[in-house]
């Protein structure tokens, strides 16, 4: 892992223990998504660190991560399944499948990306505001509590929690 | 430090397929070779579920690849929306600097 990678790990584990703790407090939905989506908006640049390279400005970047992730050279693939707690690396590709569209309907949160729709922090669509994030019963926090959702919460949390583990794959 | 024989072109149709199989968000990914380095794979993808952004500066991501070793080369991956892909290819939107269109490669779903 290098310097800036250790930089925006810290602050990806510093936002994902927001998160947890707001989640822990019973925190209304907003904010515990706002804050999830920002540790997976973080942890997904300090892994595109590893190049040495500034990855883009944007918010987006946690499902090109995942997609990178399925296709590390095979020497590290055992390393990767270990971590994640997937028995073959088939097994993890497969699952990257069925959890793209819950991971682009997280990045899809941050407000630059919600097209003017739900998105934790602000009230939308923007001209007529109609909706405020606090009062809104987001769709996406029930996918995260059920099945697919919860093992996609379980990948997040191992991915922040374990960054040195694959930093370099 | 000599390097082993780089595959470039195998290596980025490689890497093309295995983002269409996965996402299916994407359904064409463009080869750009020309003015690339040596070790230096350059994709434009198309992607249904990125949002349209308020502003159209293009900016790929560098996914250093085998840092150090002898298979070392960097993957470049720019993400567009179908809108901005029509653009760049009628030639009403830019590319990243020095990237171009000529002899690009299609590698469609």
């Amino acid at each position: 892992m290098n310097v800036y990678q250790e930089h925006w790990w810290n602050q990806a584990k510093s936002d994902y223990e927001a998160f947890a703790f707001l989640r822990r407090e019973g925190a209304r939905q907003c904010h515990c998504l706002h804050y999830l989506q920002m540790a997976t908006e973080k942890i997904a640049k300090a892994y595109f660190w590893r190049s040495g390279s500034p990855p883009p400005r944007n918010h987006s970047g946690f499902v090109q991560c995942l997609r990178f992730l399925g296709q590390v050279r095979r020497l590290d693939q055992e390393r990767l399944c270990r971590l994640l707690k997937f028995s073959r690396f088939t097994d993890f590709e497969n699952w990257i499948r069925t959890a793209l569209p819950l991971a682009y309907d997280l990045e899809h949160l941050s407000p630059n990306l919600a097209n003017d729709g739900p998105n934790p922090e602000y009230p939308w669509p923007h001209h007529e505001p109609a909706n405020a994030p606090a009062t809104h019963d987001f769709a996406i926090w029930r996918e995260l509590e059920h099945g697919r959702g919860r093992d996609l919460m379980r990948v997040i949390g191992t991915l922040v929690e374990r960054f040195p583990e694959y930093a370099d794959t | 430090m000599t390097k082993t024989a780089f595959d470039k072109d195998g290596l980025a149709r490689w890497y093309a397929s295995q983002h269409l199989k996965v996402d299916e968000a994407i359904p064409s990914i463009f080869y750009l070779p020309a003015g690339s380095g040596e070790r230096e794979i350059r994709l434009v993808e198309v992607n249904e579920r990125i949002g349209d952004r308020t502003d159209d500066y293009l900016e790929p991501i560098d996914f250093g690849i085998d840092m150090g070793m002898e298979s070392a080369h960097k993957l470049f991956v720019l993400d567009v929306t179908p809108d901005q892909w029509n653009r760049i290819d009628s030639g009403r939107l830019s590319l990243p600097k020095d990237w171009s269109l000529e002899g690009m490669v299609p590698f469609r779903r």
